[in-house]
């Protein structure tokens, strides 16, 4: 049927829809879940088996509440078969902290879910820490001024339409990001910009920093709600994807007076109101760690 | 009427996409329908018509524990299993037809006329059964994940990420998918992007064969990346294998740089 035919019909149907009152579009279907996406193996015992493609052999067993992701591969993903007179359906599972080779299966689905879904499992409440030493979030000092060019705070972009909202701290890719102080991981790695990802750490004085432009390997014990002390590792640098600048830590810092979303309109900035520059800042810390500074 | 406009418009781009895809799948091998990976209520629906409320029963009752050989090694079980169908390496029709869809599904959904709801409406009547994870905190606010749990054929991990600023409003700051690799899956992807942004008139401010990347306007970019192994290993979200490289992702985002 040719196209044309379908875009005056879809213009006739849409009207129709809009006299009904949109009830064609009204949908529950829709699952919503409180919290991240963070799929675990949740089962009332204590193990699980991870099947090959044919279902018949085990790779390997899972603990309960083993970190998983679920696989969409661009076929099909998702088989039944019947166990003990049930039918269960499977689905293709990852279980990244395996060192197992392949570390892929397939699953009964019911016993994936997500931390939040999953009746037996409690995150642990995280406990406020006083603050500690600041320090500079990279190991070395950036390799190039943060103070200058296109990589300081308030650099012009857009052709002057906006402002560059951190200072961009020159390192090499995957070397390890630092936490400036002690505090708690607030949003874990989210997609951020080009291929980079991002990670708000609220520190114990109230600050909020985002750590952007790191990969997404994800660093030891770091995770949404966990505590990071002063100096602990909690990202690794990343690389924007377009080849404008060399792999960097693209530091942002918050009074922490404002609340939400850190990117937003209403300055040129693009961010929130609390919005600080934190050159002078990093500028004690690069002394006091190298001695030296920009 | 701003709401109208709105409606309309999202009203249009539904039914349109749909029928193209309709239009498209039609004669071309779906896998089954994927389903949610737990047992709430609105996901009743979609569970296997062949699977007895029994066994549902039976696999949800989390209480009286599940059976023993779904968790103990158990190699000699007498079943069949449906056949697993590996991804071709060159997109087809309905393949293509998939990949426009999702890219005329960025173009819709990143105007600022439509917002979180048109999409997940929009979602899950095409069938690609949305979920929304929202996560909040009393600094940073709200950020709602949406995923679908089926994709339309030759593409997957479809994901979009709001926030909520100071006022309270939601804004878009990432939707993206990916393709199936193939040898013109760059190209496949450039010309949807090209056919669903008509405002790209502009030449790409980046034009590699890896990476293509245009300002849509002041506020956000689009971009195509070929992924490698790094880019798909350290993904948090997505899960990985060697096959996966080359997969292509095709992204609207916030100019945040
Ligand atoms: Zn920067």
């Amino acid at each position: 049927m040719p196209l044309h035919f379908y875009k005056i019909f879809s213009t006739m149907l849409a009207a129709i829809i809009l006299i009904l009152g949109n009830s064609a579009l009204a949908s529950d279907d829709v699952r919503v879940l409180e919290g991240p996406l963070d799929y675990i193996a949740c089962m009332a015992g204590e193990r699980l088996n991870l099947r090959d493609e044919t279902l018949s052999k085990v790779l390997f067993t899972v603990k309960r509440h083993e970190p998983a992701k679920v696989v969409q591969s661009f076929g099909q993903d998702q088989q039944e078969k019947t166990i003990d007179g049930v039918k269960y359906v499977f689905i293709k599972v990852q279980f990244p902290e395996r060192t197992e080779d392949p570390n892929i299966g397939w699953v009964a689905q019911v016993y994936i879910k997500t931390k939040s879904e999953c009746g037996n499992y409690t995150e642990p409440a995280p406990s406020p820490v006083p603050l500690s030493e600041w320090t500079f979030p990279t190991v070395k000092r950036a390799s190039q001024s943060y103070k200058t060019g296109a990589r300081r705070f308030g650099a012009s972009r857009s052709g002057g339409s906006r402002y560059h909202a951190a200072a961009d701290l020159y390192r090499v890719h995957g070397e390890k990001v630092l936490s400036v102080n002690t505090g708690k991981v607030i949003r874990d790695r989210y997609y951020f910009y080009e291929g980079t990802y991002a990670i708000e750490v609220k520190h114990s004085d109230g600050k909020v920093a985002r750590y952007g432009e790191i990969n997404g390997q994800v660093a030891a014990g770091v995770g949404l709600n966990k505590v990071v002390a002063s100096g602990q590792n909690i990202g690794f640098v990343g690389t924007v994807t377009s080849g404008c600048c060399n792999p960097m830590l693209h530091f942002e810092l918050y009074q922490g007076t404002a609340t939400g979303a850190l990117t937003q309109g209403g300055n040129k900035f693009n961010r929130r109101s609390d919005l600080i520059d934190p050159t002078s800042l990093l500028t004690e810390w690069e002394h006091d760690k190298f001695g030296v500074s920009y | 009427m701003h709401f109208s406009k709105s409606f309309v418009f999202v009203g249009m781009i539904v039914v349109g996409v749909t029928l193209l895809y309709l239009s498209t799948h039609k004669n071309s091998v779906r896998p089954a329908p994927r389903h949610s990976t737990h047992g709430s209520k609105g996901n009743l629906h979609h569970r296997p018509a062949d699977l007895p409320t029994s066994s549902l029963s039976k696999q949800h009752s989390e209480g009286s524990g599940p059976t023993e050989s779904i968790f103990q090694n158990s190699s000699t079980m007498n079943s069949s299993s449906a056949p697993v169908r590996a991804p071709a390496s060159t997109a087809d029709g309905a393949e293509i037809a998939s990949l426009e869809s999702m890219t005329a599904t960025l173009s819709t959904f990143s105007r600022p006329e439509v917002g979180l709801s048109d999409l997940t409406a929009f979602l899950s009547s095409t069938t690609q059964k949305p979920l929304v994870a929202k996560q909040s905190n009393p600094d940073t606010g709200e950020m709602s994940i949406v995923r679908t749990d089926n994709p339309l054929l030759g593409t997957r991990y479809f994901h979009a990420q709001y926030f909520k600023d100071e006022s309270d409003q939601t804004f878009l700051q990432h939707m993206s998918f990916e393709f199936k690799p193939g040898e013109s899956a760059m190209a496949e992807a450039v010309a949807a992007v090209r056919k669903a942004f008509p405002s790209l008139t502009n030449p790409p401010l980046v034009n590699s064969p890896s990476f293509v990347k245009w300002a849509l306007d002041e506020k956000y970019i689009v971009w195509i990346k070929k992924l490698e192994a790094a880019d798909l290993r350290d993904n948090p979200f997505n899960a990985y294998t060697s096959n996966d490289v080359g997969t292509v992702r095709v992204a609207v985002e916030a100019e945040i740089h």
